[in-house]
């Protein structure tokens, strides 16, 4: 689903931001990208949505080479990916229901076909009986199950989460993980961005370890003996 | 949700007819968003509007106005005409032999003759100063021959050579062509309409900064919205849609303004038009804006209004982008 093969992405400055990564993630799994801040998650997590373009290397995304895409092209392509993101990235002047249909509006769904959606999205993130409301009125933990509803509510293949429990608690950070895996279970592949080392240990998934823009580690974290 | 994968393939695979239903979807969805927040905008709305108002209604009005007087110009008997003032001891002996003469010119195709009774019964009737003329213990006005140049002698300059002929004879004391300030006024009006023009011109382009300077206001403030929507794959069009509507219906608005200003104006002019034309027993009445040039100036108007933010879309739009 996702392919790096030695990819390097140079900014303007001169700064290498990613240096010869490669790697693999395959449908349907989910994988966490850690390290620390300025190590390139950010940057890597660009690429794949076509922000940033690669400076060399290969990046094949839902088995379309992006070296090759024109930028006319790159909306098409940003749809089949789900975002979420760390500052929710909502739009205040509307209510919960138009936020999570905004991709579907983009795209171009029947409003009958929208309504249906939406109201799926949003029983999924446990949130259906605020679509009427506005975002400033949910607390932090809703706006997130929010932005979650609007990455899922257009079935993307791919869904890219940047730190999506930064400013979460730990219990409502382990049920948006618990989310996060059933979408894995239809097949979505979820990569997620996220510096908690906690959760991560706990959720004992993939790792893809950055620092300094090379990727030192990638695999499971050993079991540790009780 | 076990659908999922074959409908994210589908998405690849929409029709052409699904992409325009979609795309004619989102242009109803992007009018009735605009048109909502323009209303719930009243303030910003009518001022951008009466700018637009401003710069179409002055030059519709100053239009109109010259419209009505090339009207008035051409209603004018445009018969081309020339008058002989006659010497006021002119003997009527004298007189006859000249009208055969001119009878006998083969430039003149008709000729009156007004003597100085006549001209002056005729004054009276026209002018309605009849009661200052009583007080007058003689006469003051001349006799007078009007005569019509023959075709083929009916352009300016053959008549200002018969005239310059005609006035040098012992009896004629001036010879007017009577149309030459019809002419002339004319002249002029043509002038001022091409003044009017490049006002018009200067306005429209006011109107296309300002318009174009809400738009770009608008994107400043709708900078996260714009970035939010090209994250979820938004297009550029279908970030620019709305905002063209905008500049469309602040256009469309300034047009509807521009129509109850000149409706208001005519109406506040219409009473006093008529009371002069009536002093000048001319029946002249003012002319309107026909329904096609109330469509002309609608469509004007929504046009300018969309140039606009054409103009400020392209400017501004590229330079947000998702960082």
């Amino acid at each position: 689903m996702i392919s790096f093969s030695h990819v390097c992405k140079r900014y303007a400055g001169g700064k290498d931001a990613l240096n010869d990564i490669s790697f693999d993630i395959g449908e349907g799994e989910m994988v966490f990208l850690t390290g620390h801040s300025g190590a390139g998650k950010s940057t890597l997590l660009k690429l794949i949505m076509q922000i940033e373009r690669a400076t060399t290397g290969q990046l094949v995304i839902a088995g379309r080479n992006l070296g090759r895409m024109r930028s006319a092209r790159v909306p098409q392509h940003r749809r089949q990916i789900g975002v979420v993101f760390q500052n929710h990235s909502l739009l205040f002047d509307r209510s919960v229901f138009d936020n999570v249909a905004l991709p579907l509006q983009i795209a171009g769904y029947k409003p009958s076909d929208c309504g249906r959606r939406v109201r799926a999205a949003l029983d999924k993130v446990g949130l259906l009986d605020k679509e009427r409301q506005m975002p400033i009125a949910l607390s932090g933990g809703e706006q997130q199950r929010v932005g979650i509803a609007r990455a899922i509510v257009n079935k993307p293949p791919i869904v890219l989460a940047d730190e999506p429990t930064g400013n979460l608690d730990p219990a409502l950070s382990a049920e948006i993980m618990r989310l996060f895996e059933q979408f894995t279970e239809v097949g979505v592949t979820m990569l997620i961005a996220s510096h908690d080392h906690g959760l991560i240990k706990r959720m004992d998934k993939r790792i893809l370890a950055l620092n300094e823009g090379s990727l030192v580690f990638d695999g499971m974290l050993p079991k540790e003996p009780r | 949700m076990p659908e999922q994968r074959s409908d994210g393939a589908s998405l690849a695979k929409r029709s052409l007819a699904d992409n325009f239903s979609a795309w004619l979807a989102h242009h109803k969805y992007s009018f009735r968003s605009t048109l909502a927040r323009l209303v719930a905008d009243k303030a910003q709305t009518l001022l951008t509007s009466l700018v637009v108002a401003i710069a179409l209604a002055l030059p519709a009005l100053l239009f109109l106005a010259l419209l009505n007087l090339q009207q008035l110009g051409h209603s004018w008997d445009t018969e081309p005409k020339l008058t002989l003032y006659l010497h006021e001891r002119a003997s009527e002996v004298a007189i006859d032999k000249l009208l055969v003469k001119l009878r006998g010119d083969a430039r003149i195709a008709e000729l009156r003759y007004i003597d100085a009774d006549t001209a002056l019964r005729e004054f009276e009737a026209l002018s309605g100063f009849g009661s200052v003329l009583e007080g007058l213990e003689q006469n003051p006005l001349p006799a007078a021959v009007e005569l019509s140049p023959a075709y083929g002698f009916q352009s300016a300059e053959a008549q200002r050579l018969l005239a310059q002929e005609l006035a040098v004879l012992p009896l004629v004391a001036e010879a007017d062509i009577d149309l030459a300030w019809v002419q002339r006024f004319l002249a002029i009006t043509e002038l001022l309409r091409q003044v009017v023009w490049f006002l018009a011109l200067l306005l429209a382009l006011g109107a296309l900064l300002a318009i174009g300077n809400t738009v770009r206001l608008i994107i400043e403030n709708r900078k996260d919205e714009i970035v939010i929507i090209k994250l979820v794959g938004g297009t550029n069009g279908f970030v620019r849609r709305p905002l063209l509507y905008t500049g469309g219906l602040y256009g469309f608005f300034g047009a509807l303004l521009a129509l109850l200003l000149l409706v208001l104006v005519s109406l506040l002019s219409a009473a006093k038009v008529e009371s002069i034309a009536q002093a000048y027993n001319s029946s002249f009445s003012l002319q309107g804006l026909s329904l096609v040039q109330v469509l002309q100036l609608l469509g004007l108007g929504t046009a300018l209004g969309w140039l606009g933010a054409v103009i400020a879309v392209g400017r501004h739009l590229s330079k947000i982008e998702p960082s």
